[in-house]
């Protein structure tokens, strides 16, 4: 089955957010899980970075994105935590506005990580195919947002009614 | 080639007033309203609508395609009519039947996507669909007003205008999906055509079309036609809930830019110092007759707000004959002079004439309209240290750091998507299960936490977002306000005092949205599209005077 790509980022987001990731962390990674599903990158990276949550990969994705943001004028060298896969850290780049075009080097306070070639994201297609067993786990985490259902719930949380017959 | 000489403005009114729930519970629909815009652009490009399709039985169950062309681009509204038993007609998500679905498609469908539509529309949520399905909405029956018109069409006569005045519409969306919901199309696929490049315009097609469907339709089933008259006072109901209250937390910067180009369309208007004739015929037609008329037919059940109406009502009256007047109008800086007076009389009054001083300069309003989109997102650089996000953090959300979020009923309300058909709720966290999966919408006290463990030296933000991920989204907030200063609702919405159903009435009133009906603090009844132009009446030039309709002639 082909989904839309807002209908995987946001069932990225809620499944990040259902592996313990803060809001904006899962907002940033339901974005980079569609760059990196049109892409056809390795889902493993995916798993990966929901076993970590809420460090590892898809935190620092999302801080590299906030670096990139900061220093896309200076074309070059940039800051960036470490601790996230290339094809990844890609993914996440691609997500940006204005994905930078130079050669993306991190040397954060000390650290160098990454030196990736220019990007040059891909126009995006109109669906994805998600593989099965990520599909899956993405559904089930996603299902941690969700409030099981009571009757009190039922007849009072939305505030209307059952029936709607005027 | 036209000069463009920005126009001058007065100041913005400050957020800290804007933003606030109580006054965002007051707003009404102006000319920068999203159906008023599409009305607009329907008008100029004398857009035709045309149903090649109508295949109904004599109960008005069947399908319908109609198809429109808009900025060079084909839609086409599949409509699918079914018969639905009246235990199960809810206006709830957690509905499985309606008495119609819809499908506003990219093109015009042939026969096996007309198939296709009529199969998956009527299952909704359940259904998929694909990349040219652009809109997916489903809408139930007035059944009090459709079987009295259709009742009166077939006795031959015109329906009664009380029960029209009363109702306003036959029929009533309960979902309008767009952006890749169940797989239809995303936003990028149409962001850029002309037309459709504003927000939720393709959602206002969709409803404008539907509106005109249900006219069709009792038409049918009556078997004579509508007066026109009535049928422009019929809009387009929807039943709300608290499913539209998020996004306005969700997309800072989209209700930044609606915001702002509303505050600046006003900032321009009191800047005029001399009204021409026409800005004050303009202004005292709409004062002396349209608004009283409106105000006078918008009746509600709720008592508390049908007295708010009332209370509304008589200060209006009061106004317009102090503030609104040939003389008052003669003088210098009339704009201004009015707003200020409504300004000490109360929020409801304010913000209707608000709205009202707006209609009188499309010249100096009407272009906003090209600002109110968010085709990027947040693009700013950002904050690099901890000690600039604390300046920051007081500057813009001082208001969030004086509420105490232990006091129970500082945080008695949480948010949350029910796993029964994932319907949007709200809760009592000292009472009902569920709050450690709330969603995340209580940014002021986000905020107020990330600001308690900011650490006293100034040190590297990346550093600190590293060992402390939970603040992230509370970072961008701050970041966001920083420049975008109507992006916050600003105030405690997990408080028990937050009444969502103001969030409802400020993004429905950016779309256009008239008859505030709320049945709750939580859910509200509103008319799309009432006194909007009908499909024969475009490309008259006479599309865009439709403002807080009255049937009253």
């Amino acid at each position: 089955m082909s989904f839309s790509l807002n209908e995987v980022a946001a069932l990225g987001t809620k499944a990040a957010r259902g592996a313990g990731a803060d809001p904006a962390v899962a907002a940033a990674f339901g974005a980079a899980l569609v760059r990196h599903l049109c892409a056809g990158r390795a889902a493993e990276d995916i798993d990966g970075a929901l076993d970590a949550l809420p460090h590892g990969p898809a935190l620092h994705g999302a801080l590299i994105c906030r670096l990139m943001r900061r220093y896309r004028e200076t074309q070059g060298t940039v800051s960036a935590p470490a601790h996230v896969p290339q094809a990844l850290a890609r993914s996440y780049l691609d997500t940006l506005p204005a994905p930078p075009t130079a050669t993306f080097r991190a040397v954060e306070e000390g650290e160098v990580r990454y030196e990736l070639p220019p990007l040059d994201p891909a126009p995006l297609p109109d669906r994805i195919e998600v593989p099965t067993a990520l599909l899956t786990r993405l559904n089930r985490l996603a299902k941690e947002t969700y409030v099981p259902n009571s009757d009190a719930s039922r007849a009072a949380g939305a505030g209307a009614g059952l029936t709607d017959n005027d | 080639m036209k000069d463009w000489i920005t126009p001058a403005e007065a100041e913005l009114r400050p957020p800290s007033d804007v933003m606030r729930l109580s006054r965002l519970g007051a707003m009404f629909p102006t000319r920068l309203s999203f159906l008023r815009t599409l009305m607009r652009r329907l008008d100029r490009e004398g857009a035709t609508l045309n149903r090649p399709v109508w295949q109904m039985n004599a109960e008005g169950h069947g399908h319908a395609v109609y198809t429109i062309r808009l900025g060079g681009h084909d839609y086409a509204l599949v409509a699918v009519s079914n018969e639905l038993d009246p235990s199960q007609r809810t206006d709830r998500v957690i509905a499985t039947a309606w008495d119609a679905a819809f499908v506003l498609y990219d093109g015009v469908p042939d026969e096996a996507e007309v198939a296709r539509i009529r199969r998956e529309a009527p299952k909704q949520e359940a259904g998929r669909f694909g990349p040219r399905d652009l809109v997916l909405s489903r809408a139930n029956k007035s059944v009090r007003l459709f079987t009295h018109v259709a009742e009166a069409l077939r006795a031959g006569r015109q329906p009664d205008e009380d029960p029209i005045r009363e109702i306003g519409y036959l029929m009533r969306t309960t979902a309008v999906y767009g952006n890749g919901k169940f797989g239809i199309a995303d936003r990028t696929r149409i962001a850029a055509r002309p037309g459709l490049d504003g927000p939720f315009m393709a959602e206002m097609l969709t409803v404008w079309m539907i509106r005109n469907f249900t006219h069709d339709l009792v038409s049918h089933v009556g078997g004579a036609p509508l007066e026109p008259r009535l049928r422009r006072h019929l809009g387009i109901g929807n039943a709300t809930g608290l499913g539209m209250a998020p996004f306005l937390v969700t997309h800072p910067v989209l209700l930044n830019n609606w915001m702002l180009a509303r505050e600046t369309a006003l900032a321009r208007v009191r800047a005029v110092e001399v009204l021409t004739e026409d800005q004050k015929t303009c202004l005292r037609n709409l004062a002396d007759t349209r608004v009283p008329r409106h105000l006078a037919e918008w009746q509600v059940p709720d008592p508390a707000h049908q007295a708010r109406i009332e209370a509304l009502a008589k200060d209006f009256a009061a106004f317009r004959t102090r503030h609104l007047t040939d003389a008052a109008l003669a003088r210098s800086n009339p704009i201004d002079r009015a707003l200020r007076a409504a300004a000490e009389v109360g929020q409801d009054l304010e913000e209707l004439v608000v709205a009202l001083v707006l209609e009188p300069f499309p010249d100096l309003v009407d272009g906003l309209e090209e600002c109110m989109a968010d085709p990027l997102g947040y693009v700013g650089p950002g904050l690099h240290r901890t000690g600039a996000l604390r300046d920051a953090i007081e500057d813009r959300f001082g208001w969030a750091l004086k509420t105490d979020y232990q006091a129970p009923d500082a945080c008695r309300r949480f948010w949350y998507v029910s796993a029964e058909k994932l319907e949007p709720r709200l809760g009592d966290r000292h009472a009902e299960p569920g709050a450690e999966r709330e969603s995340p919408l209580d940014v002021a006290r986000r905020v107020r936490a990330l600001y308690e463990a900011l650490p006293d030296e100034d040190t590297c933000l990346t550093t600190f977002l590293a060992t402390a991920p939970e603040h992230m989204m509370a970072v961008e907030r701050v970041e966001i306000a920083l420049s975008h200063p109507y992006s916050e609702i600003r105030d405690n919405l997990i408080a028990e005092t937050c009444l969502p159903i103001d969030m409802l009435r400020a993004k429905l009133s950016l779309f256009g949205a008239t008859r505030f009906d709320p049945k709750s603090d939580l859910w509200t009844r509103i008319t799309l599209c009432q006194g909007a132009p009908l499909p024969e009446e475009m490309g008259t030039g006479t599309a865009d005077d439709w403002w807080l309709p009255a049937l009253a002639p």
